[in-house]
């Protein structure tokens, strides 16, 4: 069965993550809203690996937590494997966590400083009583899993390093076998050599458990080397999602055009006849994106109808979408 | 090239010396840490240390000046100073440790409660500290335990009760930054419960800070104590008490003619609650807990 005709585990509808803005010092009242995430869709298969890429501040690790419902989202539905995640609580949300686990971006951050690898690895198995009476064992084996000496149990996260932290958090996640991982930048903390091992070891990973990521980052060639399919991300919105090959070798909004130019490539006769485009200014205060088109302030080939229309999101060829009045 | 291998080896690095190694090396405070343990070693040990039982009247001998039997003299019903000194330290000693583990347990659960739940909560504990804090607290202790009736229990409660409102800010502004962490989310994301996750991931962390509040309340516990017992309303009589022993010593009599009634209740107020200053001080200086 390949990825393409699998069925799907993640489907995401619309999900809007705004945060309010607040002023006044005695009485504070909403002013505005930073709309992290405005109103994004799409759906990833069992087994498929989705790259979320963008910008810092585009809403990228705001839609994987939304997804999580580690935030409640603003509105927007998501569904996990036909359930939807978006209004569960309790019981039942405690339930669905074990499916959908998380790794994350900073590695000196995400684990507790006061508890040994051996503690953070058997927390997730005593909240949901798995691996009774076997959970050394089972720590054991998920240290070995990830490449680390299960000897090193009883150590406190300062005695690892950036590398091995990060696998702890990557076992950590395993510990309950979910189908499905979001990894928010699991790599971008890490030294370059380091950041190989640990994409390796996701992939590993991925075809040994058949699991079914999420992965954001802004290193494109990070993504281009793990996804199948790719989705861009700007201000809150997607602005292009397709197959891996189909975006990097024929990227159809300006965006994207202008991201994958900036990407270096390793032959330097190609190198030096690249061509970029380089983009000018800051992308917009989400509290206050521009009229139309979110990208018409920066965008290179910009015309009037993308200060004044907002494009939708169409798909211009088979599998393939794109939002820009000028592509469709 | 083989990273893995060299990956595998842990990274024990520690920049510079651990939080134990520069308490060592703040000399009051390791000198603070001394004299409270002899302090300690002295309540404990007492009945031996003391000497004389603090509670006998020599009917023949009141007033006198210290000499080899009793080091200190005996004071005005004819009991030996050293021995009620040395029996008063029990009294501190409880009183601080018992009143200081109450204010912090209270202090700690509502400050992490405040500034993990946020908006109205947060506002209301917020307010009431405020309240706390802008009201003197002798003044209220006294009220309180004029109202219960003066006894160690009540002395106790009166002090652990009132005294939560500085830990409960710390604690609070550790918990605004903990709250942020990822390993809070991580938890959050294993399926724990805001419980779990306020007692087990947040509250720890906050240890380095807590010990330092909890040395400087112990101090201040300590002071109250002696301020209600030399007021009449502490523990009462005759069970020794420095602040009682003071008490007993008021008369200008007493002040200019039996300097021994007074020099040394006086000077054990001062230095233990100096030493234990000097311990907090070290301790904020040295418990730096992102180091750890």
């Amino acid at each position: 069965m390949t990825v393409a005709e699998a069925p799907e585990l993640v489907r995401v509808e619309g999900l809007k993550q705004y945060y309010p803005v607040n002023r006044g010092v005695l009485f504070r009242r909403q002013v505005g809203a930073v709309r992290a995430v405005d109103g994004i869709s799409f759906l990833i298969r069992r087994g498929e690996t989705l790259g979320l890429v963008g910008e810092s501040g585009c809403g990228k690790s705001s839609t994987g937590r939304a997804i999580l419902q580690l935030q409640r989202p603003t509105a927007g539905r998501v569904f996990l494997d036909g359930v939807e995640l978006t209004g569960i609580k309790g019981r039942t949300l405690r339930r669905m966590r074990r499916r959908m686990q998380m790794i994350f971006q900073d590695p000196y951050a995400s684990l507790n400083p006061r508890m040994t690898a051996g503690q953070i690895l058997s927390e997730p198995l005593e909240i949901h009583r798995l691996a009774r009476g076997r959970r050394k064992e089972r720590v054991r084996e998920l240290m070995d899993l990830v490449g680390l000496n299960p000897g090193y149990a009883d150590r406190y996260p300062h005695e690892f390093s950036g590398g091995q932290r990060q696998r702890i958090g990557i076992a950590r996640a395993l510990a309950l076998q979910p189908d499905f991982i979001i990894c928010d930048e699991p790599v971008s903390a890490l030294d370059v050599s380091i950041q190989a091992q640990v994409i390796n070891l996701l992939e590993d990973l991925q075809e040994r458990f058949g699991l079914t990521y999420l992965f954001i980052a802004h290193d494109l060639s990070m993504v281009r080397h793990i996804s199948d399919r790719v989705a861009v991300m700007y201000l809150g919105r997607i602005v292009e999602s397709a197959g891996r090959d189909d975006l990097y070798e024929d990227p159809l909004h300006p965006y994207t055009q202008a991201l994958i130019s900036a990407v270096p490539l390793p032959d330097p006769d190609l190198e030096a006849r690249r061509s970029r485009i380089v983009l000018q200014g800051d992308p917009p205060d989400p509290a206050d994106p521009p009229a139309g088109c979110n990208f018409c302030t920066r965008c290179p080939v910009a015309v009037d109808r993308c200060h004044q229309e907002d494009p939708p999101l169409q798909e211009v060829r088979p599998g393939h979408w794109a939002a820009c009045h000028l592509v469709a | 090239m083989d990273l893995t291998q060299d990956e595998q080896r842990p990274a024990r690095t520690r920049r510079g010396p651990g939080p134990w190694a520069r308490f060592l090396r703040h000399r009051l405070a390791c000198g603070g840490a001394v004299f409270l343990g002899v302090i300690i070693l002295a309540a404990l040990l007492a009945p031996w240390v003391g000497r004389h039982d603090p509670f006998h009247t020599e009917l023949e001998r009141l007033n006198q000046a210290p000499d080899a039997v009793h080091w200190l003299g005996t004071d005005l019903i004819g009991r030996d100073v050293w021995s009620r000194v040395i029996h008063g330290s029990r009294t501190s000693l409880t009183v601080g440790i018992l009143a200081v583990a109450l204010s912090t347990l209270i202090g700690s659960l509502l400050g992490a409660l405040a500034g993990y739940s946020g908006g109205p909560v947060d506002q209301a504990v917020m307010r009431a500290t405020e309240v706390m804090m802008s009201i003197p607290v002798l003044l209220m202790v006294m009220l309180f335990v004029s109202l219960l009736g003066p006894s160690l229990a009540s002395v106790t409660l009166v002090i652990g009760l009132l005294g939560w409102s500085s830990t409960c800010r710390v604690v609070r502004g550790e918990v605004l930054v903990l709250r942020e962490k990822e390993f809070i989310v991580a938890a959050r994301s294993l399926g724990n419960g805001h419980a779990r996750v306020i007692l087990r991931h947040i509250l720890p962390n906050t240890v380095g800070p807590l010990s330092v509040i909890a040395t400087f309340g112990f101090a201040n516990a300590i002071l109250l104590e002696a301020a209600l017992s030399f007021l009449g309303l502490g523990v009462p009589p005759p069970t020794p008490s420095w602040g009682g022993m003071l008490n007993e010593a008021q008369s200008p009599t007493v002040l200019a003619g039996m300097p021994w009634l007074w020099m040394a209740p006086g000077a054990a107020i001062a230095l233990t609650v100096l030493a234990v200053n000097f311990i907090g001080d070290g301790l904020r200086d040295s418990a730096d807990v992102r180091s750890l």
